[in-house]
Parts: C-alpha cells; sequence; structure tokens
C-alpha cells in the first residue's frame, strides 16, 4: 500500500539519549568516570520519573515497563560508579551482587523493550491514524484551512465515548482531552509525544484531532503541520471526512469488542518502527 | 426619514441660535432672512442658510414675494411639531430575503484565523491580518453565538458551496438571527475571507 506521509527525518526520539551522552561526557572530562556515572545514573533515574508520568496518564503498560528498566539501569550505574576506574581492567567480580543483579535485570528489560518496539507495542499510532485517513483521498491543491468542520452526528454514549478514550490511550493511538461537553480524541505521531506529555502548555486545539460531544456532534481539525506532511495536497473536506470516518469506525469495533482489528489495520500498513 | 436627512436636521436644530430663530418664525406671520437677522443681531447669510435648508425639509414655508425692490423670500413656519424618527427596520431591511439567495465558501487561501469557543462548538473571535509586512495589522472580530455556530459550517475552499439558508439548518439557527449572520457575511465578502457563488 502506497504511503502518502513524508519520511518523519526528526530525531526528536534521540534527544534523550543524547543529551545523556552529552552530559556524561562533559562530567567525566570536567571530573572524572565516577562521577560520570554517578550523573548518568540520576539522568537515567529522572528519566524513569518521566517515563511514570507516561504511563500515569496512558496507562500503558509498556510504559512502566520502560519506568522499570530506566530505574533499574540508573541504579546499576550508580552501583559501578564507585568501582569504575579508568584504563583497568574490570572483572565481574569487581562488582557488588546488586550491581550483577542490576546488570542481569537491565539487559533482559533492555531485550525485551526491543523486541516490543520491533513488534510496535511501544509506537504511537498517530501516522498511521493519518495514513489511514488519506488512502483513497484525491489530490486537490490550496483548499486547506486552518478550522475545524463539522462531520456529521453519531450515537454513542458519554460512558462509551470514556470507555474507547482509555482504549485510546492505552494502545498509544493517541491522547484524549475530556471537556465539559465533549472529548477530544488527538492522534499522536511517534516522536511527538514528549511534547504532548510533558509540556503544561501544551495547545491541543491547534492539532489534529476528533472531537465527539455528547449530543453526538462529531469535529475533525487537521494541523496545518499535519497536513503539510503529507506528500501531495489531499482533498481536505474529504480527509476531514475521512478521519472522523475512521475513528468512528474505530469506536464502532471497540464497542464490537473487536479492538484488535483496529490494531491490525494500522500493523497491515506497515509503516516504518522508527517513523 | 433616512440618516442622512436625519442627519442633517439635527445638526442645523443642535446650533445655538435654532431656538431663536424659531421663536421668531412662531411669533411673526411671516418674516424675511434679513428682518431675522437683523433682528436676532446675527448675520443675513447663516440665518438665510438654516431658514432654506429647514424649508427644503418642509419644516418651513418658503414664498417669493415681489414688492417695490426686487423679488425676495418670506418664511413661515410649517410644522409645530418637528419629529425625526428613522424606521430602522426599513433603513437595513432586516430580513434581506432577497440579497440571501447566493450561495457562500471560505475563500482560498484566505488567511483568517478561526478561533473555537470554549465548549468547540462554535467559533468565538476570527482574527484577520490587514496589509503585509510591517504594515500589517491585525484586526480580530468578536462574534455572536449564532454567527460563530454560521461560520462553523462554512464551506470549505474549493469545496461545494451552500446557501445561506442551507448553512443556517446545518448549523441550527434560529431566523430572527439572519440580519446579524448577513451582516457578518457581507464584511467577511468585503474582506475577501469568503467567496460568493452566484446560482
Amino acid at each position: 500500500m502506497e504511503q502518502k506521509l513524508k519520511q518523519n527525518m526528526k530525531i526528536t526520539g534521540l534527544i534523550p539519549a543524547i543529551i545523556s551522552i552529552i552530559i556524561f561526557a562533559f562530567t567525566a572530562i570536567l571530573w572524572n568516570i565516577t562521577v560520570g556515572f554517578y550523573v548518568l545514573g540520576s539522568v537515567m533515574l529522572f528519566y524513569s520519573l518521566l517515563m511514570f508520568i507516561a504511563f500515569y496518564r496512558t496507562f500503558h503498560w509498556g510504559s512502566l515497563l520502560y519506568t522499570i528498566y530506566m530505574i533499574s539501569y540508573g541504579f546499576l550505574l550508580l552501583s559501578v560508579a564507585p568501582v569504575i576506574v579508568l584504563d583497568k581492567h574490570m572483572d565481574v567480580n569487581d562488582f557488588s551482587l546488586i550491581s550483577k543483579i542490576l546488570f542481569f535485570t537491565t539487559i533482559i528489560l533492555f531485550n525485551w523493550l526491543l523486541y516490543l518496539n520491533i513488534k510496535r507495542k511501544l509506537k504511537w499510532r498517530g501516522r498511521e491514524i493519518l495514513e489511514l485517513a488519506a488512502q483513497n483521498i484525491e489530490e486537490a491543491t490550496g483548499n486547506f484551512t486552518e478550522r475545524p468542520l463539522p462531520t456529521g452526528k453519531v450515537k454513542f454514549s458519554k460512558q462509551e465515548l470514556e470507555s474507547f478514550s482509555k482504549f485510546f490511550e492505552k494502545r498509544l493511538l493517541g491522547l484524549t482531552y475530556k471537556e465539559n461537553t465533549r472529548i477530544v480524541f488527538m492522534p499522536l505521531k511517534y516522536k511527538n509525544e514528549y511534547f504532548a506529555l510533558y509540556n503544561p502548555n501544551y495547545n491541543y486545539h491547534e492539532k489534529t484531532w476528533v472531537a465527539i460531544n455528547y449530543n453526538g456532534n462529531v469535529s475533525v481539525n487537521i494541523s496545518k503541520e499535519d497536513y503539510l506532511d503529507y506528500k501531495e495536497d489531499l482533498a481536505f473536506e474529504q480527509l476531514c471526512n475521512s478521519l472522523s470516518d475512521e475513528i468512528i469506525e474505530f469506536i464502532e469495533l471497540f464497542l464490537d469488542g473487536r479492538q484488535v482489528r483496529i490494531i491490525d489495520r494500522m500493523d497491515n500498513l506497515k509503516v516504518s518502527v522508527f517513523r | 426619514m433616512d440618516f442622512k436627512k436625519a442627519a442633517i436636521i439635527s445638526s442645523y436644530i443642535s446650533k445655538d441660535y435654532a431656538e431663536k430663530i424659531f421663536k421668531l418664525l412662531m411669533a411673526y406671520q411671516d418674516i424675511s432672512a434679513s428682518e431675522a437677522a437683523s433682528r436676532l443681531d446675527m448675520h443675513i447669510r447663516t440665518v438665510q442658510e438654516f431658514l432654506d435648508t429647514m424649508s427644503v425639509y418642509d419644516i418651513i414655508d418658503k414664498k417669493e414675494v415681489f414688492e417695490k425692490k426686487r423679488p425676495y423670500f418670506r418664511y413661515s413656519i410649517k410644522k409645530k411639531k418637528i419629529e425625526i424618527i428613522i424606521d430602522l427596520d426599513k433603513e437595513f431591511e432586516k430580513n434581506n430575503d432577497h440579497k440571501s439567495g447566493y450561495k457562500i465558501r471560505e475563500m482560498k487561501n484566505s488567511g483568517a484565523k478561526f478561533s473555537v469557543a470554549r465548549n468547540g462548538e462554535y467559533f468565538s473571535t476570527l482574527t484577520i491580518w490587514i496589509g503585509d509586512g510591517r504594515d500589517g495589522k491585525e484586526r480580530k472580530i468578536n462574534l455572536t453565538i449564532p454567527q460563530g455556530r454560521f461560520l462553523y459550517y462554512l464551506p470549505f475552499p474549493d469545496t461545494h458551496p451552500l446557501s445561506v439558508d442551507e448553512i443556517m439548518q446545518k448549523a441550527d439557527n434560529n431566523d430572527i438571527h439572519k440580519s446579524e449572520i448577513l451582516d457578518i457575511i457581507n464584511e467577511l465578502l468585503d474582506l475577501k475571507i469568503i467567496e460568493k457563488i452566484e446560482g
């Protein structure tokens, strides 16, 4: 299936790793390797806190696994810091029992997370949602507008919408926002999660979303950034209607107990794990 | 009476000498401009202009008389009650029905920013940039709820346009709000935010 979104060349996903390496290198050069390990370990514990915030927001079990991995890795670095000496051959027996346990835990968790990543279990699915919405949409130039489109009416109860919103977050389709009169479903693309999860001033109103109010009215907004992410200019109204239909179909599948079909549809697109 | 006529009459009546001239006209059977000017110690041209204007609007009667001298005009009061009535319904054609038979949609690259209200079901403001570069100015229009709801359902650029009534129906707008909706449509047509498709 031809993919309509551009390649994502952002390095946002690597920013935490790059920051960690820079901090480690800086402290190790400025002081010594032990200080470097202490600082890097502390950074990992800080990241574990961020991962826990993501888990608290989405209840996605992968985020909890990441949290445990970061804690394990952080404490491993802190435990080996006192015995690490540069230019000295290190033996397993040089490390304490706790370091050895943490080392094996970290390796197991790392490989587990790597496997889950390859299986797309840890991937935010906004890109797939936008790809699905764009299938069979005609090309048309100059009809983008930065305003929402009311797309119709549905008959879902408030409880059904709330229930789907939990699924939407738990399966990393995106984030949801409960307002007084409606629920906003915001598909979140991989590598964009940092801004959405950790920026307290994040303005989701200007992003891509599908909102359903408790009277059943459906509105769609597609952000300029997401629209320009398509390789071609697409007929904007068709695209909005398609995104709305897609989310409504997902809700119907969810309420029918066929959640797995939703994930299958996205997996069938075979979007790269790193996009 | 239209606004223009009302404004002219009002501006003359508000002159500080208006009351004195009308007092004279009530007291005299008829009076010439020079008689009135000399009596009130005013310039004849000021008095003449006032009397002529009042006669144009049928408040004062103006008659040309021929005596020994060359012809001149004598003025007498015609209406002892001066009413300024502006029929706003008639003036602004409240329903404007005959003017809404066209179809509309948002114009391509209008550059307008529609801000959604808190409940997300209508637009609360519309921001437009007028002019380019440093000289550009931001203009913000606060919309009424019916206007905001109407614009929420405005067709996108290059899509099938809809008539005002069709959009109002979609937006669940009451007919009593039609005049305010037509007002914002006219403003947005002037600002090239929306375009009119005849037919």
